[in-house]
C-alpha cells in the first residue's frame, strides 16, 4: 500500500447498520422460500395450512439489493470517488453480493435452475458478513487508483464471484445425488432440484469464468509483487497467500480438466469445487 | 323513466370434450387457426354486441361468449353456431355439448386452465393453448373488457396452482415415475442410449415410456437372441447379443432390466471396472425384475443410480396419496379466484346505478350546501369549506351500506331487482344525461 494514500474512512455505525440489514434481507429470503417449500408441502398434509407467506422471498432480495446499492453510493460519497468504490475489502465484499444478485436474478427466472437460485441466497449473506467483519477488523486500503491493482482486484472479485457460484453448484449437485441415491424414501419431494446433468454444465462454467479471472489476477499479482518489490518482499513466491492461491489455481485447473481426468466426474467435482473456494476464502483470511 | 340499469354482462359456453363426445366428433368441430379466425369474425357479424373466444384443442372444442347487448344469443343459438360452422348437424353434435352459463362458466375456465379438467392432470399445455385462443380473439377485436378479466384472472389462477401445488409434478404409474427419475440426472436424451436387458411383457411396456423421451440409441439384449430381434424387430431398436453385455453396459446411459434370471446378472464386481471404461458417466439403472437383476449393492457406485420396482411404487404411491390433497388444493385456489371474478363481473353490472346513485345525492346536497351558503354571507372561507366537506361525508355515509349491500350481492337476479329498486326510488337519471347538471365534486370515497 503507498503512504501516499489517505487512510480509508472507517465503517460508520449507519453503514454497518445497513449493510447488516442487507445481508439478513438475503438470509431472509432464503428462509422465506424455504418457507414457502414447506408450507406447500404442510398445506397437502392439511388443507387447513396457509401455502402461502406474507412476504415474497423476491421482495426480501430486492431489499438487500437496494441496500446494497445505498451503501456502495454512500461509500463512493465517502471516498470522493465517480467510479466504484473499491478501496477495501468491505467495498469489494458488498460489490461481490451485488454481482451475485444478479446472477440469482438470472436464476431465479430460468425456469430449470430455480433452485440454484435459492442455494445462492446463503452464500450471498456469508461473503456479505465476511466483508461486515474485515470492514470492522481494520480497513485495509487497497490503493485501487493504480490501473494493476485495479484489475488484479477486478478480477479477484469477480472471480470469486464465478467460484462463489461453481460453489453454490457443487453443495447443489451433492444434495440432488443424495436425493437420487434415497430412491424415493422420505424427503423427497421438498424442492425440486435442476438435473445433474443441468448442475454440472452450470458449475463448469462458472468454474471456467473463475479460473479464467484468477489466472488474470494471478498474473496482475505478480507483476505488482515484481514491480513494487517493498509490498510483499523480496521473497514473495514464498508467502502462504502466493502458495495457497497456487494451490486454489490447480484445483481449479484439474476441474477443469474434468474431461481428461474422468475420475473427478459427478460428486468428486462438486466436492472439489466446494474445497476450492474454502481455499479461496482462506487466502483471504491470510490477507488480514 | 329511461332504465340506466346496463343489460346484465353474462358470460356463456358451450363445448364438448374428451370426456362427453367421440374423437370422430372432436375432429369434426375441431378448428384450424384460419379456421377458427373466420368463425370469429363471423360470430361478431351476426352477434356484434357479443365478445367471443373459441378454444379449440385435440381434446376439446369451446366457444366462449359474452353479450352486452342485443342481439343476445342463447346457448342453444351457440351450438347452432358451432355446429354450422363446422359442417355438422346442430342434432348430431347436440347430445355430446355441454352448455354452462355465468359462475358454472367461470369455473370451467379456471379449471380447464389450471388443467384440472385435462387428460393428464396438471399438464401445462393446456395453459399456452388456452392463452393462444385468447391472443388469436384479441387480434380480430372479438375481445372485451369482460373476457379480458376473465382469461387474465383464468391464467393467473393456473399459475398459482401450478406454484402452490406442483399437480403436474409427481407421475402415479411407475414407468411415468421411472421417466421423471430420468429427467433427474440427465438434461435430454438425444444422445442417450438405452439398454435393454431382458424382453418380457414387463419390458415392453416400460419401454414404450422410455421411447417417448426420444433417446438417441436403443439397444436390446437377451439370453434367447430370438426373442431379442424380434422385440428389436416390433419396436424399430437394435439387438445385440447378451455376450456382449459388458461392452452394452459401457456404451448405455440408462439401463432397464427385467430378465427371469434367478441371480443377479448385473453384479458390483461387473460394474466397478466398467465405469472406468465409462468416463464416470452417470448411469441410471432400472430394475423391474423379481427376483432383482442387479445386485443392490451397485447403488453404493459413484454415478450409479439404481431402481428396483418397490422404489419406484412407492414414489408412485406417494405421489398417489399428494395427488387427491393436491386437486382440493387448487380447487381452494380456484375458488378465490373465482369469488374475485364475479365481484368484478357484479361491481361493472351495477356500477352506472351506483354513479347514477351518487350523482343524485351530491346534486341534491349541493343544491342545499348553496342556499346555505348563500343565506350566510358572513361564513368565512373555512367555514364555507368545512360545511362542505361535511355534507359530502355525510352523502358518502349514508350511501356505504346500501351501495355494498348492491355491490357485493352474489345472487344474480336479486342483485338486478336490488338496482331496480334503487333506480325506481331515487328516480334515478344517467349521470351523461343532458338533463342532468354535471358533478360539482368528484366523488367522496371516504365515506363511503
Amino acid at each position: 500500500m503507498s503512504s501516499s494514500i489517505e487512510p480509508y474512512t472507517h465503517l460508520t455505525v449507519l453503514q454497518f447498520a445497513a449493510a447488516s440489514g442487507a445481508a439478513l434481507s438475503f438470509l431472509a429470503a432464503f428462509w422465506l422460500q424455504f418457507q414457502i417449500s414447506g408450507r406447500r408441502r404442510a398445506a397437502l398434509q392439511n388443507a387447513s395450512v396457509k401455502s402461502t407467506v406474507p412476504i415474497s422471498p423476491n421482495w426480501a432480495v430486492g431489499n438487500g439489493v437496494f441496500l446494497t446499492t445505498l451503501l456502495l453510493i454512500s461509500r463512493m460519497v465517502d471516498a470522493h470517488r465517480i467510479t466504484l468504490p473499491l478501496s477495501d475489502y468491505f467495498d469489494a465484499f458488498l460489490l461481490l453480493g451485488l454481482v451475485l444478485s444478479l446472477l440469482w436474478a438470472y436464476l431465479r427466472w430460468t425456469r430449470h435452475l430455480w433452485a440454484l437460485a435459492t442455494f445462492l441466497l446463503p452464500m450471498i449473506f456469508a461473503l456479505m458478513v465476511l466483508g461486515i467483519v474485515l470492514g470492522l477488523s481494520g480497513v485495509k486500503h487497497f490503493g485501487a487508483h493504480n490501473p494493476w491493482v485495479a484489475a488484479h482486484i477486478a478480477s479477484v472479485l469477480l472471480g470469486t464471484a464465478s467460484f462463489a457460484a461453481g460453489c453454490v453448484g457443487g453443495i447443489t449437485y451433492l444434495l440432488a445425488d443424495r436425493r437420487l441415491k434415497k430412491r424415493g424414501q422420505a424427503g423427497w419431494d421438498l424442492f425440486a432440484l435442476p438435473s445433474l446433468a443441468s448442475i454440472e454444465k452450470f458449475t463448469r462454467h462458472a468454474i471456467v469464468l473463475g479460473f479464467a479471472l484468477l489466472t488474470l489476477a494471478a498474473i496482475t499479482g505478480i507483476f505488482r509483487a515484481v514491480r513494487d518489490p517493498q509490498l510483499m518482499g523480496r521473497h514473495w513466491y514464498f508467502s502462504p497467500k502466493v502458495l495457497l492461491t497456487a494451490v486454489v489455481w490447480l484445483v481449479y485447473g484439474s476441474l477443469l480438466n474434468m474431461r481428461f481426468v474422468p475420475i473427478l466426474r459427478g460428486a468428486r467435482c462438486a466436492w472439489l469445487s466446494i474445497i476450492g473456494f474454502a481455499l479461496l476464502m482462506t487466502v483471504f483470511a491470510l490477507m488480514l | 323513466m329511461e332504465n340506466i340499469i346496463p343489460s346484465e354482462t353474462s358470460v356463456l359456453m358451450v363445448g364438448l370434450n374428451h370426456r362427453t363426445a367421440p374423437v370422430r366428433l372432436r375432429e369434426a368441430l375441431a378448428f384450424s387457426d384460419q379456421a377458427a379466425e373466420e368463425a370469429l369474425l363471423a360470430f361478431k357479424q351476426r352477434f356484434p354486441s357479443s365478445e367471443v373466444i373459441i378454444i379449440s384443442t385435440c381434446n376439446r372444442v369451446e366457444l366462449y361468449a359474452a353479450p352486452h347487448g342485443s342481439p343476445l344469443p342463447t346457448a342453444d343459438e351457440l351450438v347452432a353456431f358451432l355446429a354450422d360452422n363446422r359442417g355438422v348437424a346442430s342434432a348430431e353434435a347436440g347430445g355430446s355439448i355441454y352448455r354452462m352459463q355465468q359462475q358454472a362458466v367461470v369455473e370451467h375456465l379456471f379449471n380447464v386452465v389450471s388443467s384440472l379438467d385435462s387428460l393428464v392432470l396438471g399438464e401445462t399445455q393446456i395453459l399456452s393453448q388456452v392463452k393462444h385462443a385468447y391472443q388469436r380473439a384479441a387480434a380480430v377485436q372479438a375481445v372485451g373488457p369482460v373476457f379480458h378479466a376473465l382469461f387474465q384472472r383464468s391464467f393467473a389462477a393456473a399459475k398459482d396452482v401450478h406454484e402452490q401445488t406442483g399437480l403436474g409434478d409427481g407421475h402415479v404409474s411407475v414407468a411415468s415415475v421411472a421417466v421423471d427419475l430420468l429427467r433427474g440426472v440427465f438434461d435430454g436424451f438425444n444422445d442417450k442410449t438405452v439398454l435393454l436387458v431382458g424382453a418380457g411383457k414387463m419390458a415392453a411396456l416400460m419401454l414404450q415410456h422410455l421411447m417417448a423421451v426420444h433417446p438417441g440409441r436403443t439397444i436390446v439384449t437377451n439370453r434367447t437372441a430370438e426373442k431379442s430381434a424380434e422385440m428389436a424387430g416390433r419396436y424399430r431398436l437394435e439387438s445385440a447379443d447378451f455376450s456382449r453385455l459388458h461392452e452394452l453396459l459401457t456404451a448405455a446411459d440408462i439401463v432397464l432390466t427385467s430378465t427371469g434370471s434367478p441371480v443377479p446378472v448385473i453384479t458390483t464386481e461387473m460394474l466397478k471396472p466398467l465405469m472406468k471404461a465409462r468416463q464416470y458417466r452417470p448411469l441410471v439403472i432400472v430394475d423391474i425384475a423379481v427376483p432383482r437383476d442387479v445386485d443392490s449393492q451397485v447403488a453404493r457406485l459413484g454415478n450409479v443410480y439404481l431402481y428396483n420396482i418397490d422404489d419406484l411404487e412407492r414414489v408412485a404411491q406417494n405421489n398417489r396419496g399428494q395427488r387427491g390433497a393436491k386437486v382440493d388444493l387448487s380447487r381452494e385456489i380456484i375458488q378465490r379466484h373465482i369469488a374475485d371474478f364475479m365481484h368484478f363481473l357484479a361491481a361493472r353490472n351495477t356500477g352506472p346505478v351506483v354513479k347514477a346513485l351518487y350523482h343524485h345525492c351530491r346534486q341534491i346536497s349541493d343544491q342545499e350546501l348553496d342556499a346555505l351558503l348563500a343565506a350566510n354571507p358572513e361564513f368565512s372561507e373555512s367555514q364555507k369549506q368545512a360545511v362542505r366537506k361535511m355534507a359530502h361525508r355525510l352523502v358518502g355515509k349514508i350511501l356505504h351500506v346500501p351501495v355494498t349491500e348492491l355491490t357485493t350481492q352474489e345472487v344474480h337476479h336479486r342483485r338486478i331487482h336490488l338496482a331496480g329498486a334503487i333506480q325506481e326510488l331515487f328516480h334515478l337519471l344517467p349521470p351523461e344525461s343532458p338533463r342532468s347538471e354535471p358533478e360539482k365534486t368528484p366523488e367522496d370515497k371516504s365515506g363511503g
